[in-house]
């Protein structure tokens, strides 16, 4: 896999993360979460709300932003701090994109946002990468060596 | 560790920044894994011990203790942001993560009460994950 964490060869934007929400996602999210809050399950009690019907965890579509540095960086994904705001409440049934786009190549920073389908965005925030990893931790990383951790 | 009785519901009054809320642990097994592979794919790739687990899962490992620890809570907290900083570190199938959960902070703002808390996620002295939930606490 090319080494993409380098800073001579950032990508320019991160792979591109989409989901489909449903209601069978939500409950699976609550499940992994233990987030049983039914503004995020429960569409009779949601409709008394603001926002009138469920509303996905803020955090599944900040993992879809974390599962898109996993695709863009793979193996190399470096040590990395991510910093978002949750500005807006995305009912489920949406289809939510994860982009982030280099704004940075020196500080190794990214612009990181969730959007929907009607391009609102949700989250929005930053990403630094840490150093790129060396070589030794990426051949670790890959699984060739599943005793390095206790 | 604050001595509260476990049916208070937690108040902003109550937070002291620097105060714990204790810890829990977590195994990632292969029901976990599944529930994630069925929101975020992956599923197609054999699930192997050596195989790296997706970071997310440390996200909601961190998400489950947030709430888990600070409980009860009242009806109507926002969650407004959050920081996740992680470290080079890996899990896979079947390892144990444990969780701590802090405040770190607590002012108020324009009526509101903002807390933020600070979240780590290890594997033994390996720290795999940290970061702060900022949330506008209900009243």
């Amino acid at each position: 896999m090319t080494d993409r964490s380098d800073h001579h060869a950032l990508p320019d934007n991160l792979d591109l993360g989409q989901l489909q929400t449903t209601p069978e996602m939500t409950e699976r999210y609550a499940a992994l979460t233990d987030d049983y809050n039914p503004i995020h399950l429960d569409a009779d009690f949601a409709s008394k709300t603001a926002f009138g019907a469920p509303i996905i965890h803020g955090t599944m579509g900040l993992n879809l932003l974390v599962e898109s540095l996993e695709t863009t960086f793979g193996d190399s994904f470096p040590e990395l701090r991510i910093d978002v705001r949750f500005i807006r409440p995305v009912r489920v049934g949406s289809t939510i994109r994860a982009r982030g786009r280099l704004t940075d190549a020196n500080a190794r920073r990214y612009e990181i946002f969730v959007e929907t389908e009607t391009g609102d965005r949700a989250v929005e925030g930053t990403c630094n990468l840490g150093p790129p990893a060396p070589i030794s931790a990426r051949d670790s990383a890959k699984g060739n060596n599943p005793e390095d951790h206790s | 560790m604050t001595i509260k009785a476990a049916t208070d519901v937690w108040t902003f009054a109550d937070f002291r920044p620097g105060q714990s809320f204790g810890e829990m642990s977590i195994i990632l097994d292969a029901s976990r894994l599944a529930k994630w592979e069925a929101i975020y794919g992956g599923g197609s790739e054999p699930v192997v011990p050596s195989r790296p687990l997706p970071r997310g899962m440390l996200v909601t490992c961190m998400m489950e203790a947030y709430l888990g620890l600070i409980q009860p809570r009242p009806p109507g907290n926002i969650h407004a942001g959050q920081s996740l900083d992680f470290g080079s570190g890996h899990v896979r199938l079947g390892d144990t993560v444990t969780m701590t959960a802090t405040c770190r902070d607590k002012t108020e703002r324009k009526g509101r009460g903002w807390v933020t808390f600070a979240l780590t996620v290890t594997r033994g002295a390996d720290t795999l994950l940290s970061g702060d939930v900022r949330s506008v606490w209900a009243r």
